[in-house]
């Protein structure tokens, strides 16, 4: 193939455009079955050209940074352990460091997640220690360019800023959009700094990405959390994903995966595209985008029809089935799945009998399921047809959810949520009253910092700040649209309606981007189009440390909490985020109060020195305080005990059956690798953790569960509680029990095992709200039990908007005589602050003849070279190469009908009225009526190349349309996820 | 003439004698002999320059790339 | 003695490209040259589509230290086919010769203007003192003397990419086949020809 192209680029004269086309057409026609990348322009022809080496010496030595010593491998190495900043997998790196550079990366064997192994975008890690388009200094928007402020002059005027915005429109017209890529500290001590701040108006990634999961999840057994891990995979006998490109998102966890069908274990992949994770499976099944539920439903309407449910577990460990199965039995029969879905009943047959006959099995979702209007829906019946078939709570088994960036599971459980304190705690009163005392802060001082009645008030989500600014005030849950915004480590182009988000950008009186890169939102808010701009509006950059440059712990999506090592000191004059927020405090006149707790350090940033609240402490901080989830026994030492001996830890089970760590003497027997949450009580008790959640045939010292007692103990006549004799070994409670108080353990007779100082601190409360951690220590090392009661799940989560899963067409389809059967939801006056429409804009595109206009259904998904909004790793040249144009994929039918050929330039059009020019890759990969697009890419704007309205130099080298400028509305009918995963589009040459 | 033919003949002889092909490069060292950095590896596992404890060396250090060995249940 | 060779497991590559970040990371490899690339074929066809990297396959009987007029090429002692870029004059046969395209050249221009030949060195450097700040610059690292194997290998998202004794990792890589076959996958042994290019009698 390289034969072929050299020596067409050798005979021409280098240039782009259309002469590269003409060539890759010619190799195309000798090759007929060129892959995606590459046909496009791999050779970096017309983008790479400035980076082109010089004639004689091919390979470049590493820069040193400036001021850095020598590395000529002479000088002094050091290595530092930590773990990949992308995605949730958790892959460690040893990170060479020479004289204060950072030169090799290499690979950790000795780790049980990765075992060594990394994709392209781990491999390519050490990328970081260059940074060359990163944000080097603060900047301000000045007259349409961005120019170098000072940090002092730049803190000062957002805190100005931020006071001005609060004082005159009440506290919550002040919005942080938050970052699942900060480190648990960080994200936390954002959390706090929100609460002081006085609003609950903050977010993070994880609302448009596992938001649905987690409400779907949590609300039928108790955590929404990945149940198993990657690594728990290989002993699955069948593994079905649905909505999950994991060849792609998550690489390594084929690492598991594979060896697992090697094995033996059957890989079922339901998809609307045969992605690369379908090529690896024993059975695909092509499914129309947005259908889940009728799939997964109709799955279980052959496992009961056949008898194959596990009818004990049901007995003793579920509630609700009966009427679930009524429903099922009623609606999803193989016509109506087929109506609905596109597949036939052998197909569907065929499925279930492979997951009833090869159990145990699991279960895999990410964004294929969740981001719908009925993505709650969706995680339901994942968790609906796991239950009937007695998976949950098995080696093997389980709802194996796989979370997106590296750490939004942490940053999920402990960070900025609108809807809750750290560790799920909820906004209740109760709640604030035991984080106050976690915080050695007053109550009443607390509360007075809200707006009236707005501290138990859930905010608004990431989804819909642009509505949050733009909505009239009337309409809206709180006193004033938001007015002062924060994109702290988070992308713009990964929300949909990019130009409403653009409006919205213009009319912020303050818009400040914390990040390593300037990210789009800069060149977003610089680029002239013809809306106004507000002209009050201040927009600033701070360049944010990565997490190379600082330490702190990072939960992967299996739970495991690993902890980084820093690398190197922070690049430019960059600032981990934690000094940043310290810094942002401290003007604010709250910094000592937040900090109180902490041990304070003082540190040499960017020249000169700046209060830095010690990482460490912080996560004492969230030991102290985080009892709901088990983040209490994951202290500082344990989790560093833990990445010195990874060696110790079976791949298979994650547990160090023996050893020592040499450097403290702390014994790991016994531990799961990262004391996966929960991980309970005080490190003293040295609990293990959890490495399956709801495994009820280990002891509950042993990591074992049942499910959570979370909703009642009683509805409709029916016990909530597990059946008599389903609890876990050596429990002295052998049934179902609820969640433990201090009543319950009065009245059990077991509060005498309180100590008198455990005594005084538990009095009047319950499990999680004792700081002691006595009554953990008694319920669970002297009895057995769990202190989170001893449940049934729910299939019925009865204050849902659909308590029994339903199907309804999404807002935005192509088949209009499927929405007549399965309409939307009625629009809702309130949901999370805004008024949200479904029938009305359902009803709207059916009557505007829609469908007709925009025939092609658009999905979107991801690409293994990028992660997330694409800046940051777009800037990296080894990833960049490999990915240069943004494309839409076609099927060949729907790009004859246009008179399109492989590699066009096209327009995307929506019913937003945005144009996206794109280039075609024609492939039976996509079906017929649908097309993808990966949403990656941002810099382009329409059809126009926004290079020069970053920062100069900053630009990412790959820049492309972002497919979210083009996407739109509809939002989840219970967290306000957004509908990225269908929608509908038209496309023709450009 | 026949002193020619000897002559190319013995020349000819002369070039077979080489182990392998003529090459232009210069000479290399052995991949077992250490690297002269601080970036070695297990270096006290094996001598420099010792072919047979580099070769197990690294046939050791192949197993990384063999997740069966660590996945097999203790 | 061992003979270090590469294979590519087809039924674990899911083309995620990581053992071609490796390399330009381990070596710093300019935009353009690309030392070790994946290819996939039937890309996007059902049942169909499979995936292998590829790079310089340190050929038993190297065909580009045949065809070079410069003899700039050598062999060690363990097979790496490694070349001298300061005897290289970029004429460029051993890329027409190389069935596998390994040999990269910085600049696409006129007979004579492609500079020197680079391609995978299965982390072995060249000839400069191992290890050394010149080999890095113009070879980059030399994994081997350092105890290591090659970085794409060490790094391979999947394990597919095997890199180092042909005697160990034929065998990782019969075991897979071996596994696969008694639990009735696709056993993946053919599709690399590796009866073909190693000898001994090819797995079924």
């Amino acid at each position: 193939m390289s034969i072929v192209k050299k020596s067409a680029q050798s005979t021409r004269a280098v240039s782009g455009g259309h002469l590269v086309h003409s060539l890759t057409r010619a190799v195309a026609s000798r090759m007929p079955t060129l892959d995606r990348r590459a046909f496009l322009r791999r050779s970096g022809i017309g983008v790479g050209a400035g980076l082109a080496a010089s004639q004689l010496s091919l390979v470049r030595p590493a820069m040193a940074a400036e001021g850095a010593g020598k590395t000529d491998g002479k000088g002094k190495v050091e290595v530092k352990r930590t773990v990949c900043s992308h995605c949730s997998v958790g892959c460690a790196i040893d990170a060479v460091v020479e004289n204060g550079v950072w030169t090799r990366h290499e690979p950790v064997f000795d780790s049980p997640i990765n075992l060594g192994a990394h994709c392209a975008k781990g491999a390519a890690i050490r990328e970081h220690g260059h940074g060359d388009h990163r944000l080097r200094y603060p900047m301000k928007l000045v007259n349409g360019k961005y120019t170098r402020v000072s940090w002092d002059e730049a803190l000062t005027q957002i805190t100005d800023s931020m006071k001005e915005i609060q004082k005159t429109s009440g506290p919550d017209s002040m919005f942080v959009i938050g970052s699942s890529k900060s480190n648990n500290e960080q994200g936390y001590l954002l959390r706090k700094m929100m609460a002081f701040l006085g609003t609950n108006n903050c977010d993070h990634q994880a609302r448009i990405c596992h938001s649905t999961t987690v409400a779907g999840v949590a609300n039928t057994w108790g955590y929404g959390a990945m149940t198993n891990s990657y690594n728990d995979m290989r002993n699955s006998k069948s593994a079905l994903y649905i909505g999950s490109n994991a060849a792609e998102a998550h690489p390594v966890s084929l690492l598991h995966m594979l060896a697992a069908k090697e094995a033996g274990c059957k890989m079922i992949v339901v998809d609307p595209r045969y992605t690369r994770t379908a090529a690896k499976a024993d059975q695909f099944v092509r499914l129309r985008s947005g259908t889940d539920v009728a799939f997964l439903f109709g799955l279980v309407y052959h496992i009961f029809k056949n008898g194959w449910e596990d009818k004990r577990y049901i007995d003793d460990r579920v509630w609700g089935m009966n009427k679930v199965k009524d429903e099922i039995m009623k609606q999803w029969n193989p016509k109506n799945v087929e109506e609905v879905t596109g597949i036939p009943e052998a197909e569907m047959y065929k499925a279930a009998h492979t997951m009833a006959h090869n159990r145990p099995g699991t279960i895999v979702w990410c964004m294929g399921q969740t981001q719908h209007t009925i993505g709650n829906n969706m995680t339901r019946a994942s968790c609906i047809l796991q239950l009937a078939l007695g998976n949950v709570g098995k080696e093997g088994g389980g709802a194996n959810i796989f979370r997106g960036h590296d750490n939004v599971q942490g940053v999920t459980d402990l960070g900025p949520n609108p809807d809750s304190l750290p560790g799920y705690y909820g906004l209740a009163e109760g709640s604030w009253k035991h984080f106050c005392r976690v915080w050695n802060v007053d109550f009443d001082s607390m509360q007075a910092r809200f707006a009236d009645k707005m501290m138990g008030a859930k905010g608004t989500t990431v989804s819909r700040w642009v509505d949050a600014v733009l909505e009239n005030k009337e309409n809206m849950a709180q006193a004033n649209p938001v007015k002062g915004l924060f994109f702290w480590g988070h992308a713009p182009n990964s929300q949909t309606r990019g130009l409403d988000m653009k409006r919205a950008m213009d009319a912020l009186d303050l818009l400040v981007v914390v990040d390593p890169y300037p990210t789009a939102t800069a060149a977003m808010a610089a680029m002239q189009t013809e809306g106004k701009v507000n002209p009050n509006r201040a927009v600033y950059l701070l360049p944010a440390s990565t997490q190379f440059e600082c330490s702190g712990s990072v939960t992967a999506s299996n739970r495991s909490v690993q902890w980084r090592e820093k690398v190197i000191d922070p690049l430019f004059e960059s600032l981990p985020d934690h000094v940043i927020m310290q810094a942002l405090a401290d003007k604010l006149g709250f910094g000592d109060e937040m900090s109180k707790n902490y041990k304070m350090l003082e540190t040499k940033f960017a020249g000169k020195t700046w209060r830095e609240p010690q990482i460490e402490s912080i996560l004492d901080e969230i030991n102290k305080g985080l009892w709901t989830i088990g983040y209490t026994g994951q202290s500082p030492d344990r989790l560093k005990a833990h990445m010195r001996n990874m060696h110790l830890f079976d791949v298979r089970t994650l547990r160090a059956t023996a050893g020592t760590d040499k450097e403290t003497g702390y014994d790991i027997t016994g531990d799961y690798f990262g004391l996966p949450w929960p991980c309970w009580g005080n490190p003293s008790l040295k609990h293990p953790g959890s490495p399956n959640l709801y495994q009820p045939s280990r002891h509950v010292m042993d990591g074992g569960s049942p499910f959570r007692a979370r909703f009642g103990v009683e509805k409709d006549g029916e016990s909530l509680l597990a059946a008599d004799g389903s609890s876990t070994p050596g429990a002295d409670i052998q049934m179902g029990y609820p969640e433990f108080d201090h009543t319950i353990l009065k009245k059990l007779g077991w509060w005498d095992e309180l100590t008198a100082a455990e005594k005084e601190a538990a009095e009047g409360k319950n499990w999680k709200t004792d700081l002691s951690g006595g009554m953990v220590r008694v319920i669970m090392k002297n009895h057995g039990c769990h202190p989170y009661g001893n449940a049934r799940a729910r299939t019925i989560v009865w204050n849902f908007p659909d308590p029994i899963p339903v199907h309804r067409e999404p807002l935005y389809g192509n088949r209009p005589d499927l929405i007549a059967k399965y309409p939307t939801y009625d629009d809702f006056k309130t949901h999370w602050r805004l008024p949200t429409l479904y029938k009305s804009v359902q009803d709207k595109n059916v009557a505007d003849g829609m469908a007709k206009e925009f025939p092609l259904v658009m999905t979107s998904g991801r690409l293994v070279e990028y992660e997330g909004g694409g800046e940051e790793t777009r800037s990296n040249k080894w990833l960049a190469e490999l990915q240069q144009e943004n494309f839409v994929e076609i099927h060949p039918a729907a790009a004859a009908a246009r008179g399109l050929r492989n590699g066009e330039t096209v327009w995307l059009t929506t019913p937003t009225g945005a144009k996206l020019k794109l280039q075609t890759m024609v492939t039976n990969r996509v079906p017929k009526d649908t097309v993808f697009v990966p949403f990656h890419f941002s810099g382009w704007w329409q059809g126009k190349d926004m290079v020069d309205s970053y920062p100069e130099g900053t630009a990412p080298i790959v820049r492309g349309e972002a497919i979210n400028t083009a996407t739109t509305y509809g939002y989840d009918s219970v967290t306000m996820m957004q509908e990225t995963k269908t929608t509908v589009c038209q496309v023709m040459k450009a | 003439m026949k002193l020619i033919t000897l002559a190319i003949a013995t020349a000819a002889l002369a070039l077979a004698g080489c182990s392998q092909q003529a090459t232009g490069a210069k000479p290399d060292q052995k991949s077992a002999e250490t690297a002269n950095n601080n970036y070695v590896a297990n270096g006290d596992s094996w001598k420099s320059g010792d072919k047979a404890s580099w070769d197990k060396a690294l046939k050791q250090r192949a197993e990384g790339q063999n997740d069966y060995v660590r996945s097999k249940s203790l | 003695m061992a003979q270090m060779k590469f294979i590519c497991d087809t039924e674990r590559c899911i083309e995620c490209n990581g053992c071609v970040t490796a390399c330009k990371a381990e070596h710093d490899v300019p935009w353009g040259v690309n030392r070790r690339r994946v290819v996939t074929i039937n890309d996007g066809e059902v049942g169909a589509e499979k995936s292998i990297s590829v790079a310089c396959m340190h050929c038993a009987d190297a065909p580009c230290m045949a065809v070079c007029p410069v003899q700039c090429f050598y062999k060690t002692d363990e097979g790496v086919v490694l070349h001298d870029k300061d005897v290289c004059i970029g004429c460029g046969y051993c890329s027409y010769a190389c069935p596998f395209g390994a040999p990269q050249f910085p600049q696409s221009s006129t007979f004579g203007m492609r500079g020197k030949m680079d391609k995978c060195t299965f982390c072995a450097g060249g000839p400069e003192e191992n290890g050394s700040q010149a080999e890095y610059e113009k070879y980059g690292r030399n994994r081997l003397s350092e105890g290591k194997l090659p970085a794409c290998a060490e790094m391979c998202s999947t394990k597919a990419l095997l890199g180092g004794d042909g005697d160990v990792i034929s065998d990782i890589f019969r075991n897979r086949v071996t596994m696969r076959q008694a639990n009735g996958k696709e056993a993946g042994a053919n599709l690399f020809g590796w009866g073909t290019a190693y000898g001994g009698k090819p797995a079924a």
